[in-house]
């Protein structure tokens, strides 16, 4: 049994065991990624579907290999698989597309596109499969009229100026996110409680095609 | 017919049953014909006690099953006790005396069977580890009831009636040979004392795998430990146990085998201590371990069956303890399979063998799905990944 961390109080807690309970499952990565998606769920009114945070790109194909060997497993009849392109989107999808082969599950042909199960299989590589990045990303794109935005390029401009190292390239989206985040209310906060506490304007069309594909599932 | 079953009752009140569930049971194969690979490759149950069809693959050189309460795990190990005993109708009567079931002379057998429904025969099915399939069918006959021989001198036995129901075993072997034996009740007056026993058509050959069940209460048969222990010295391979026994008592230096108040025990050497120790005096957490360790040494080639594996230890030993299975269970080439309630346990299962060169593990989870036992079987892959999300993998 692990401990974590409550997002809610920040007391350290006896992690549960995670039960599958619905029939349409979206698959993120990690415990941040799922409490932002799930944030998207409620604000599409979507409770048949659920989200789990089980992440960890190096252990999809274990994972999904254990959820099939669950009881509940014969009951899901759609899931949708996110990963984050990172700086190789086409690579990222393969990555999936292995793993669910490796667990002997429906592989689709190209992002977006259902592969008939049961279950159905459904991946989409965010920002998209044309472009790097992460989910950071498209939040970032989303708060771009946010009043705090032009704040957070000066900060990372005057870290330049000033000699400061900063972060790599890479992580670059992640540390505009959590200094884009400490202008809330509550400074403290990650990316999916952020959501949660709509910090990031989920209503916003940049996250339409994740919409349309959420609902797809 | 006035008499009651009295004999029977002394050997309950003795500890062979319920209390015997804390007694390990064995038999000894024929050292000529041990195995010299793993015996069961996959393992399939049909119409035995809470089980109606259960397949269970693949297995490997340790097994671990988990699983709910009531769902099977000690049942799916009395069914490989049973297949590897091949022809010996005997063992069907000392599985159910771990459970407390008496001879009922009428149905002696009924709580093997599926909703004791004895007209469905138990079937027990093995795949071996060079693909050959070998199977125990299990059935019964009514019995003719009379009495064969009638009251004799003074002393002696008054009577022998045949009774109730033969259990008979039908054992059809790697290279399709068939082999059937009979066991027929008899029930033995003396005094006034009325006794159960079971009569063979033929006499059991030695089996050719030994079979070791080590019961879920923590105390073990001394004895039995004895001359196990024995065995290993003769073998050179002590150290094991005494590598293992550390692992509980640190201070431990040598084990031994002393007499010195007319019983035979296995001592250790404490340091700083003036004289041996009894090694059941080192709490019941050494007595499992011991019983363990030497079980899986002794079973050389065969199977070793073991109910609730974390009785008695502490959590903080756990993944020592696997160490030492993992250890002895490759070093005799013994086959172990073991049930477990808990996640510490099995987590520290997981992390022995991933130490390993060879992930020799599987984990298998017994569920009970509309009303059907069904087993998961969980590799390294799997296993880590369950354990990573975290799902649960107990049942």
């Amino acid at each position: 049994m692990k401990t974590v961390i409550c997002p809610e109080c920040h007391h350290a807690a006896i992690e549960e065991k995670l039960v599958i309970r619905r029939e349409r499952l979206l698959i993120a990565e990690g415990k941040d990624d799922e409490q932002f998606f799930d944030a998207m769920l409620r604000q599409l009114g979507l409770d048949e579907i659920q989200v789990l945070g089980i992440g960890g790109k190096t252990r999809l194909e274990g994972q999904l290999k254990a959820l099939k060997l669950d009881p509940a497993w014969r009951q899901v009849s759609s899931i949708g698989i996110v990963r984050d392109a990172d700086d190789d989107p086409d690579a990222a999808f393969r990555s999936v597309c292995s793993a669910l082969k490796g667990a002997k599950l429906p592989v689709p042909s190209k992002p977006l596109a259902p592969m008939v199960g049961p279950p159905t299989v459904q991946v989409m590589i965010i920002p998209s499969l044309r472009k790097e990045g992460a989910l950071e990303d498209l939040c970032l794109e989303s708060s771009a009229d946010d009043p705090a935005m032009p704040c957070v390029e000066q900060y990372f401009q005057c870290l330049a100026e000033h000699g400061a190292p900063g972060p790599k390239e890479k992580s670059l989206s992640k540390a505009k996110t959590m200094v884009f985040l400490t202008s809330k209310e509550d400074p403290t906060l990650p990316l999916g409680i952020a959501a949660q506490k709509c910090y990031w304007p989920l209503k916003s069309s940049v996250f339409d095609e994740v919409k349309r594909f959420i609902a797809s599932l | 017919m006035a008499k009651k079953l009295i004999d029977y009752e002394k050997r309950r009140k003795k500890g062979e049953s319920p209390a015997a569930r804390e007694k390990s049971a064995s038999y000894k194969s024929n050292a000529d014909t041990v195995q010299k690979l793993l015996r069961y490759k996959s393992f399939d149950v049909q119409n035995f006690r809470c089980i109606r069809k259960l397949a269970i693959s693949p297995l490997e050189q340790v097994n671990l099953i988990a699983g709910m309460n009531n769902v099977g795990k000690t049942t799916l190990l009395e069914a490989l006790f049973l297949h590897i005993g091949e022809t010996n109708p005997e063992l069907a009567l000392r599985v159910n005396n771990w459970w407390g079931f008496g001879p009922e002379i009428e149905s002696p057998w009924r709580q093997l069977f599926w909703q004791f429904n004895d007209k469905s025969p138990i079937k027990l099915t093995a795949t071996t580890m060079l693909g050959k399939e070998c199977s125990l069918t299990i059935t019964t006959k009514l019995a003719e009831s009379k009495v064969v021989e009638e009251i004799l001198p003074k002393k002696g036995t008054e009577f022998v009636k045949s009774s109730g129901v033969n259990i008979i075993f039908d054992y059809v072997n790697e290279d399709g040979k068939s082999r059937k034996v009979m066991g027929t009740p008899f029930l033995i007056g003396q005094g006034n004392i009325v006794r159960f026993e079971l009569r063979m058509s033929a006499p059991s050959p030695p089996t050719r795998v030994t079979g070791i069940f080590l019961n879920s209460g923590i105390k073990s048969v001394l004895d039995e430990d004895v001359n196990r222990f024995s065995q290993l010295r003769i073998k050179q391979r002590d150290k094991l146990l005494l590598d293992a026994m550390q692992l509980i008592e640190p201070r431990l230096e040598r084990l031994e085998i002393l007499s010195p108040q007319g019983t035979t025990l296995i001592y250790g050497y404490l340091k700083d201590y003036q004289e041996p120790v009894p090694l059941p005096l080192l709490g019941d957490g050494a007595r499992r371990l011991t019983s363990l360790i030497l079980a899986i040494c002794t079973a050389q080639g065969g199977v070793v069956l073991v109910d609730e594996i974390e009785n008695g230890i502490h959590h903080s030993i756990l993944k020592g303890m696997w160490n030492a299975v993992a250890e002895s269970a490759s070093l005799f080439n013994t086959q172990v399979f073991a049930t477990t309630h808990s996640q510490e346990c099995l987590v520290a299962a997981h992390e022995a063998f991933l130490e390993r060169d060879l992930y020799r593990f599987r984990l298998h989870r017994l569920d009970r799905l509309n009303g059907e036992i069904a087993a998961a079987t969980y590799d390294r892959e799997s296993l880590e990944g369950a354990l990573s999300i975290p799902l649960e993998v107990r049942g």
